[in-house]
């Protein structure tokens, strides 16, 4: 007798910290076993079943789905499986039962509610049923009534008999197994043999133990494991028939044939098709009546018209020829794809986006389609930048096309919400994200399992770059600061061999930051669905599953800049006479460009990071397209593999362009003969082989990957040959297209990154203030706010404190005018920056301030500024105790910081008998007592005599040094607003002969220099090699330093560079361009420490000396 | 076949806490013929062959190896981390009646899923 088993009852990782294995590494097993079909039974979720069914698809296995509920009562699980074609209802009733509770408790009411899906259902109950609890117990009479009480509520239910061989008569031992097989044939019911697994082999018992713990958040301990061996792995069709043999004897009968036999007949009853009814392969699109058409070809039409009416807005009489022909094409891809309501879906919500006045941009290969560009989705133009809708979307891609939209960041979920009003429920869900293990989860979870204190844990888990867990042990030889930490311990060497074990388990599921899926109405029945904390209802699957079974997804990214851009356009509007149209300003306006290359990039979309300010330092970039390029070069491959240095060097006239050959050129001359694009390397195909650019799209993704470069390759030569190039010609290019293939980057996706990026470049060079102020309270940047500050400053912007009739919510521009009533301080420093380039003509923002403001105040709430800026003005301090709600401590925390010093008129300096911020203090005091003793009076119905408030004087005290209030500044709003913090240390550093930022650019390369600054940023990017490189930018009211920390250096430094933020180092300075300096660090001291050091010194001298 | 006992002298003594061993009955290791299906037949014990004449009962034991970390516990690093096997006590025991000639008794005989090697376990041996 041949039959095979069939495991009907199988926890993967997606059984979240309990099962061990990944469905693919469950499949694959199966398929080695010689296995024909296999179920997949998680615990509380579904996430998993795509994946598992394409490997199942791949393996030439019948997949099975179903899942492992609580029952009644948490602590009683049952597993259900849909019947075959029912798959649906299995959906459905997971999706009901995620809207009724949070816990995945199937209980009696939404069984009765979801009758229909139920009883389409089997339900299982196994060893961890409440059935087998009482059979295990011998209460047959008890099992017999549960049975009996869900009997009419699913198609059918199965007995499932399990041993895991474990010693006693429990469930999971063989005693217990032949009782259920036993109980089940005296009352003629149907049994079937399990193994519920949760493993893939023997071996991996100690990884369940290890989720076990980190699931129940205890130590290891044996009344924490839930294994007492490591039966509960997927078992051979051998292994299977010994349990069943085993079971079938103690029960009375003669083997194991009879229960393998109705195992197999009940598998075959749940058998699915990963096509049919799982989905793979299928397209789900919006139904034409969702765009407003009646049916296909009105919606076609709609398409058409929309598209042409927009070709008439965008395009003169002399490109509409060309742009109509292009339309066509794509016009045509689009409908032999079927996926004009997709185009029409995403229009109509980015029109629903632009009705509310939120700013919205195409991202990603969208960009390359006219049609996109036609219909609004994006906002550049694809014809004149050589973007190609093949790269996005043709007939031969098996993909489907992915559009994604930038919005502002602070209104993404209006548009969310707007999404979900207008298709609903039934068309739309966010999508999953799947937490996986990777190094710090895996080491913390291992290390409280085996009870590794938790400050040890601690201390490794912070110190490890973001790397998968398996490479924990090499990263740590690698990290000279950990040298310290004993890790070769035996159980700190167990720790880490478990957490690369556990690495890539999943953890937990997210919703995905930003992606949507907009489907038919069908949705409910593809996938099933979950509430998450934000209260979406988001799919079981993740962006892959999603693609996998045809959803169409739309990705609304929520982009700060995109808010702080639009911030600054209401701003000039209210502040300036007119409005202005950013996406109408030309795109070559030179002062943009002299920003830009003077690399005072701080606050601009994707070039401010140190990288970046010196990359653009090198290029000098002149037009829209040199941005493109700039975005393309600045990432891992081309920066690793020194694309830049030869385009550099050809851009600036130190090389001669490398031409391949004359009917090539053209298409790499915008890139100085390299190859940066992928738009480059597709045209580069089609113009060598003659094959379309479609065709030509398909090649370059051969050639991603290693096995299929030999394919092309095969391709390649002789049909280049055959179209006339010469053979050196064909080996040159060749040798191009495979170096430069999967480096290249899609230039329709840095396209629509370089227009928010320009935008924001024109905005600070013509509308600075605005643009800061933008800044400022979207945060959108890796600065901290208050370099932002000190940028402001530079550029010869005052900063106005926050005041208590003039601060808003958010930070405000003001123009400083006859009226204004506060000094202006700010140094212009922006033109003092030298370079050894052309000149360059920057802004100069002097005449404008601008407000901070009162969500800066730490501890301030919403709802307090929401009443102090109903009540604005106030006459004085007691009229804003008593009318703006403001609580004891934020009143406090507002004197501190210098609001009422205009209102009450306090001098900058301290004068002596005048009015002072201790004695607003001390005034706000006895106002809040007043009140509060007047509450207490009121209750009790006594008049309030003597208890009119106290007059407001000066009491003598002494005012607040120019120190104090900049430590209180630094305390209460984390920013030094009246100075900038090293001005303390001036005496200090002009001694020791420290070197400004914008002094640096004079030293020769080589010199060592001593910087001082506060800290902006410290990055460790990773880098393949696994030798560390840390980047250190030091701001010093001069601008920014840039330092470098090699390996030699970082043993003594690591540590420091990590705990303090104020600093002075040592190093050596390197040029990198014409504007471009770092400094190569070799020492690194804590700036405080070394200053009381040299104090401490000079009050010595002058003591011995005098 | 014989599945042989490992000699002593070449063999590290065994960590003495593993769970469900009494450490002051030092355990007997034996020698045990298998059945193709990897059930024993029959076992030497203090010479003579046992040959066993039913299974009253098996089960499988594991667990307990976060104990024995401190001790060195064992791990066979295989090329991938995946294959690494620890050893977490992976133990079968076959509750057996066996007799050399004459009386019957009852053993409970151990294999170590890790080494292979052949125990009578120290509970059950008869005196």
């Amino acid at each position: 007798m041949s039959t095979h088993f069939t495991h009907l009852h199988l926890s993967s990782g997606y059984s979240f910290k309990y099962g061990t294995a990944q469905p693919e590494a469950l499949v694959a097993k199966a398929a080695d076993l010689g296995m024909s079909s296999l179920a997949l039974t998680d615990r509380d979720g579904m996430a998993g079943a795509i994946r598992f069914a394409q490997s199942c698809e791949s393996n030439g296995i019948t997949p099975i789905l179903g899942v492992n509920l609580s029952f009644i009562q948490k602590k009683y699980r049952i597993t259900l499986l849909a019947q075959s074609g029912k798959l649906p209802a299995l959906y459905r009733l997971i999706s009901a039962i995620n809207r009724s509770n949070n816990e995945n408790l199937l209980t009696y009411e939404i069984l009765e509610k979801q009758s229909e899906y139920a009883l389409q259902l089997f339900i299982m109950h196994g060893y961890d049923s409440q059935l087998a609890q009482n059979i295990a117990s011998r209460k047959y009479d008890s099992a017999l009534s549960i049975y009996n009480s869900t009997r009419e509520l699913f198609a059918e239910q199965i007995i499932e008999c399990t041993s895991h061989l474990i010693r006693g008569d429990g469930p999971l031992s063989t005693s217990y197994a032949a009782k259920a097989l036993g109980f089940a044939r005296d009352h003629n019911l149907p049994a079937v043999l399990t193994n519920a697994a949760r493993m893939l082999e023997r071996r991996d018992g100690p990884v369940a133990d290890v989720l076990d713990a980190a699931r129940l958040l205890r130590p290891l301990h044996q009344s924490h494991v839930e294994r007492r061996n490591s039966e509960g792995y997927l078992k051979s069709d051998i292994e299977m028939r010994l349990v069943a043999d085993e079971i079938a004897r103690m029960a009375g009968e003669r083997s194991g044939s009879g229960l393998l036999a109705a195992t197999q007949a009940f598998a075959e009853r749940c058998h699915l098709s990963p096509r049919r009814d799982v989905g793979i392969g299928g397209v789900h699109l919006p139904e034409s009546s969702v765009v407003g058409s009646r049916n296909h070809t009105e919606m076609t039409r709609q398409l058409r018209d929309r598209a042409e009416s927009g070709l008439l807005r965008r395009y003169a009489a002399a490109d509409s020829i060309a742009a109509a022909t292009r339309l066509e094409e794509e016009l045509t891809t689009i409908s032999t794809l079927g996926f004009e309501s997709y185009f029409l879906t995403v229009a109509d919500i980015t029109d629903m986006a632009r009705a509310r006045g939120i700013r919205v941009a195409a991202r990603g290969s969208g960009a390359g389609s006219l049609v996109c560009y036609l219909l609004g989705i994006s906002g550049v133009e694809p014809m004149s930048q050589g973007l190609l809708m093949e790269r996005f979307c043709s007939v031969l891609r098996g993909e489907l096309p992915d559009i994604d939209i930038d919005v502002e960041s602070a209104r993404r979920l209006e548009i969310y919400d707007a999404i979900f009003e207008r298709y609903g429920p039934e068309r739309t869900a966010t999508v999953a994200m799947v937490g996986t293990y990777r190094a710090r989860h895996a080491i913390r979870d291992v290390g409280a399992a085996l009870g590794i204190s938790p400050m040890e844990i601690d201390l490794i888990a912070k110190s490890l770059p973001h790397i998968r867990a398996r490479n924990i042990g090499k990263a740590l030889e690698n990290l000279p600061e950990l040298k310290h930490l004993k890790l070769d311990t035996p159980i700190m060497k167990m720790a880490i061999e478990l957490a690369g074990r556990i690495d890539g388990l999943p953890r937990h599921l997210s919703m995905h930051p930003c992606a949507i899926v907009l489907s038919d109405a069908k949705l409910m029945d593809v996938a099933p669905t979950l509430r998450n904390s934000s209260n979406y209802p988001m799919l079981y699957f993740d962006k892959d599953d999603v693609e996998a079974i045809g959803l169409l997804k739309l990705d609304v990214l929520g982009v700060r800049m995109q808010s702080a851009i639009s911030y600054a356009l209401a701003e000039i509007e209210r502040v300036e006479d007119g409005a202005v149209d950013i996406d109408a300003i030309p795109l070559n306006d030179a002062g943009t460009f002299d920003l830009i290359k003077s690399t005072r990039t701080l606050g601009i979309f994707q070039v401010e990071s140190p990288g970046q300010r010196e990359l653009v330092g090198k290029f000098a970039p002149a037009t829209f397209t040199d941005l493109i390029i700039d975005i393309s070069l600045f990432r891992p491959g081309p920066m690793k593999s020194d694309m830049i240095t030869p385009f550099i060097n050809t851009r600036h006239g130190h090389r001669s362009r490398m031409v391949l050959h004359p009917r090539l050129d053209p298409i790499l001359d915008e890139t100085e003969g390299v190859v940066v694009f992928h738009e480059q390397v597709i045209r580069l195909i089609s113009a060598m082989t003659g094959s379309t650019l479609a065709e030509s799209d398909e090649r370059r993704r051969q050639l991603g990957s290693y096995e299929n470069q030999q394919i092309v390759c095969d391709w390649f030569y002789p049909i280049s040959l055959a179209q006339g190039f010469e053979m050196k010609v064909i080996d040159k290019v060749w040798d191009v297209l495979r170096a430069f293939a999967s480096f290249g980057f899609c230039k329709a996706h840095a396209a629509a990154f370089a227009l928010p990026t320009y935008q924001s470049a024109w905005l600070k060079t013509h509308h600075t203030a605005a643009f800061i102020a933008g800044a400022l309270t979207h945060d959108p940047g890796m600065y901290p706010k208050r370099l932002i500050l000190d940028e402001a400053r530079q550029w010869g912007i005052a900063i106005a404190p926050i005041d208590i009739n003039r601060s808003d919510r958010t930070y405000r521009v003001e123009k400083i005018g006859a009226g204004s009533t506060y000094s202006v301080k700010s140094p212009y420093l922006a033109p003092d920056l030298i370079s050894t380039g052309p000149p360059l003509s920057l802004p100069d923002a002097r005449g404008y301030a601008i407000r901070m403001a009162l969500s800066d105040i730490a501890g301030i709430s919403s709802d307090e500024i929401e009443t102090i800026l109903r009540a604005q003005p106030y006459l004085d301090l007691g009229d804003f105790v008593m009318r703006s709600g403001a609580a004891d401590p934020t009143t406090q925390a507002l004197i501190l910081v210098g609001a009422f010093d205009q209102l009450h008129q306090l001098s900058a300096e301290p004068v002596e008998g005048a009015l002072n911020r201790r004695d607003l203090l001390l005034h706000a005091q006895d106002l809040y007592k007043l009140s509060a003793s007047k509450k207490g009076n009121l209750s009790s119905n006594q008049l309030t005599l003597g208890l009119t408030p106290p007059p407001l004087e000066p009491t003598g005290l002494p005012a607040l040094t120019q120190s104090e209030k900049i430590r209180h500044e630094v305390d209460l709003t984390g920013m030094d607003i009246s100075h900038h913090m090293l001005e303390f240390y001036g005496d200090f550093l002009n001694q020791i002969g420290a070197t400004k930022s914008s002094d640096l650019i004079h030293q020769r390369a080589g010199a060592t220099v001593l910087v001082a600054g506060v800290k902006v940023a410290l990055q460790t990017p990773p880098v393949r090699s696994g030798r560390r490189v840390m980047f250190l930018t030091l701001d010093d009211s001069h601008g920014c330093n840039d330092i470098t920390f090699f390996e030699d250096v970082q043993e003594s430094c690591a540590a420091l560079l990590y705990s303090s933020w104020l600093f002075l180092i040592r190093g050596e300075v390197r040029r990198t361009g014409p504007r471009g300096v770092s400094i190569r660090a070799t020492k690194a001291w804590e700036l405080s420490a070394s200053y009381d050091k040299w104090r401490n010194l000079n009050s010595h001298e002058r003591a011995t000396s005098g | 076949m014989f599945e042989s006992a490992p000699d002593p002298a070449q063999t590290p003594p065994k960590a003495p806490s593993r769970p469900g061993a009494i450490p002051a009955i030092p355990a007997v290791p034996v020698s045990a013929v298998l059945a193709p299906e990897g059930e024993p037949v029959e076992f030497l014990y203090k010479g003579k062959r046992f040959h066993i004449h039913a299974i009253l009962s098996r089960w499988h034991e594991s667990g307990g190896w976060w104990n024995r970390i401190d001790d060195g516990m064992r791990v066979h690093h295989q090329k991938h981390l995946e294959q690494s096997i620890f050893d977490d006590g992976a133990r079968a025991i076959w509750r057996v009646e066996a007799a050399p000639a004459g009386a019957l008794a009852t053993f409970e005989i151990e294999l170590d899923e890790i080494t292979g090697s052949w125990q009578i376990r120290p509970t059950s041996r008869p005196i």
